[in-house]
């Protein structure tokens, strides 16, 4: 018969730290969440010096191509081709521009076409004081080349330019 | 030394499964599963019968080519128009500072739209010299009750 009256004492151990399952966890957050990132799907550069109109509409900017009317040019980001705005007017130079331009775009609009998008959006960006005169001008020479959704760039009234 | 002689048998180690992880793998998993969900409604929609109707007074007395003009009117100031053609063509027009285009369409366009509420379509023209940010106001007074205006050229604002 033994009598154990100083019982032992379990010695507790230093507390440890499980990083196994953190880092399982942290792992499989990070490839969803770079699973679920869309890098740069809707961004415009706006030109310096351009003062983009302002508008009242919550809606945001979709990715697609962009059109950019400064110093009576017009930028056309498909192709990097740049058209002075006098071959907007005349009758007999849209024409020969809805020609130019319908094969650069062709492309682009094929894949549209493919993906079964309905529409074919491009992005308009154009100084607030621009006429009315050259924006239509402009709008109805690439809605014949087939974009048919002309999205107009504008910033929210409570953005600081 | 009886030990070494008779040669003692190491006992097998036997491997542990170490679970935590895997059910913290999982658990994540299914998380983002139930996230990403999303629980679709069957809704069953049962069209009429076609039927053929005639077209009455209460429909020919809609508005044609609704549309919505700005003119430069006095310095400083520019002319808000709406007019439509169709059985009973009018035309109702208010001057407008340019910041408050936005006002005065929307109040100008709630005008049509209680004497024709089922009208859907609007064209947009602008006289060719005024300013783009005009346009962008017009679309944004006139977006709660027209979503998808039609632009219409210069012309036709230049010439009224």
């Amino acid at each position: 018969m033994s009598l154990d009256l100083f019982p032992k004492r379990h010695r507790k151990g230093p507390l440890e730290l499980q990083l196994t399952a953190m880092i399982d966890v942290f792992s499989m957050i990070v490839i969803f969440l770079i699973f679920g990132t869309v890098f740069g799907a809707a961004d415009i550069v706006i030109p310096s010096g351009m003062q983009i109109p302002k508008s009242l509409s919550k809606e945001g900017i979709e990715s697609a191509p962009r059109i950019a009317i400064l110093n009576n040019q017009v930028t056309f980001s498909l192709n990097d081709s740049t058209v002075p705005l006098s071959e907007f007017r005349s009758y007999e130079s849209r024409e020969n521009l809805v020609r130019k331009l319908t094969q650069s775009a062709a492309a682009y609009l094929e894949k549209q076409k493919e993906a079964k998008k309905p529409v074919s959006p491009l992005n308009l960006v154009a100084d607030q004081s621009t006429s009315y005169q050259d924006i239509f001008d402009v709008v109805v020479v690439f809605r014949r080349i087939g974009f048919n959704s002309i999205l107009f760039v504008a910033m929210g009234q409570g953005v600081k330019q | 030394m009886i030990d070494e002689i008779l040669g003692s048998r190491k006992k097998r180690h036997v491997q542990d499964l170490n679970i935590v992880p895997i059910l913290d793998m999982l658990t994540t998993v299914i998380f983002f599963l139930l996230m990403s969900t999303s629980f679709i409604e069957y809704t069953k929609l049962t069209l009429p019968p076609a039927s053929t109707v005639t077209a009455s007074g209460s429909n020919a007395s809609h508005p044609l080519n609704p549309k919505l003009i700005l003119r430069p009117g006095s310095p400083g100031k520019v002319i808000v128009i709406v007019s439509w053609s169709g059985l009973k063509p009018d035309q109702i027009s208010s001057p407008s500072e340019p910041e408050r285009i936005v006002e005065t369409v929307r109040d100008l366009l709630k005008r049509f739209s209680v004497q024709y509420p089922a009208e859907k379509t609007l064209q947009i023209s602008l006289s060719r010299t005024l300013p783009y940010q005009n346009l962008i106001s017009a679309m944004d007074g006139a977006r709660d009750l027209i979503p998808d205006p039609v632009l219409a050229s210069y012309t036709e604002a230049d010439s009224k």
